[in-house]
């Protein structure tokens, strides 16, 4: 949703600030959060129909809080999830694991968005179900920084599931 | 004049309504990191904490498998035992660290359960580690089972005997 476009001025700021809501219901806590990509896409560029998320990875004290989402995905489909922009220095991970709770995926820099931007990409997916990523700093250290997160869902094969992640052993 | 007097009540109400979620929101959030007191007693699971869980399984076709998640914090100088104490189906768990080493378990062999899942993490660190309890075939299913989740003193037996091997 674009604000600008909004009809009157008086309601942008009930919808920003419910937005603002939304945004730290995906924050650091939102481990129970599912989401489903609406863009389903056959699409033949990289990054092409995509959902953008804005998101959090912050802590509590000294104590590193990852930030968790489940996304949905067919069995036999590309998810893919890119970190396409990380506001700090910070160097963050990617760790994504299957509805089957065994099979997990991990990367650290594998985007060309930038060089600190993690890329998971699981194709074809083992499971018709939930995957749950989780994104901190690749050491586990304190991080507080906001980054954006591209999830897509195409077809097995399309071009944004190009040499898959493979599961960790 | 009458139009305009509405279209603020309903702004004002709006942002009241947008800002009573937003406080919910963050409450309910941040009930979902749990941190479970450090303990350095002797008997397995001894003064860990004992979750009552649910996978569920959406009747969608294909079935949709939602594994259940939450976060549980941990520190340096600390192990943590994460088991199974109960299942109704054949599960299995994967523990993140927050530095995203991955712990995964299927069968945990422990003898009141065997085939639950068992992962115990001998070097914990200061952060909260991400749980992900799914079904172990990762098909839809509806699935109760109880989590101990405890936090130990380095080496502490028998609650930190054989680590498991990060992957």
């Amino acid at each position: 949703m674009v604000i600008g476009m909004l009809p009157h001025k008086h309601t942008s700021a009930p919808l920003l600030t419910l937005i603002l809501a939304l945004g730290i219901g995906g924050g650091p806590a939102a481990s129970q959060s599912e989401i489903i990509d609406s863009n389903f896409s056959t699409c033949g560029t990289v990054s092409c129909d995509t959902t953008s998320i804005a998101a959090w990875a912050g802590s509590d004290g000294n104590r590193t809080l990852p930030w968790t989402a489940k996304f949905f995905a067919l069995a036999g489909n590309c998810l893919r999830l890119n970190v396409s922009f990380i506001r700090t220095a910070a160097d963050l991970e990617l760790v994504v694991i299957a509805p089957n709770a065994k099979v997990a995926f991990r990367n650290d820099q594998g985007s060309t968005a930038c060089i600190k931007c993690p890329l998971v990409k699981i194709d074809p997916a083992p499971a018709t179900g939930y995957y749950t990523a989780v994104i901190s700093s690749n050491n586990g250290a304190v991080v507080d920084t906001d980054f954006h997160l591209l999830f897509g869902q195409y077809q097995h094969a399309n071009v944004n599931c190009s040499a898959p992640t493979p599961p960790l052993p | 004049m009458i139009a305009h007097g509405n279209t603020c009540l309903r702004s004002i109400a709006a942002t009241l309504l947008a800002g009573f979620l937003l406080l919910a929101t963050a409450t309910s959030l941040y009930a979902q990191q749990l941190s479970p007191p450090p303990q350095t007693c002797t008997t397995l699971n001894c003064g860990a904490l004992s979750l009552p869980g649910r996978i569920n399984g959406h009747p969608a076709t294909p079935a949709i498998a939602i594994p259940w998640v939450t976060q549980i914090a941990g520190r340096a100088n600390g192990c943590m035992r994460f088991q199974l104490t109960a299942e109704s189906k054949n599960l299995a768990m994967s523990v993140v660290a927050p530095d995203g080493a991955v712990f995964t378990n299927d069968n945990g062999a422990v003898p009141a359960c065997p085939s639950c899942p068992l992962v115990v993490v001998g070097a914990a660190r200061n952060g909260f580690f991400t749980i992900v309890i799914g079904t172990a075939n990762g098909l839809s299913a509806e699935a109760s089972f109880t989590l101990s989740a405890g936090l130990y003193n380095t080496g502490n037996s028998p609650n930190c005997n054989n680590p498991t091997t990060p992957r």
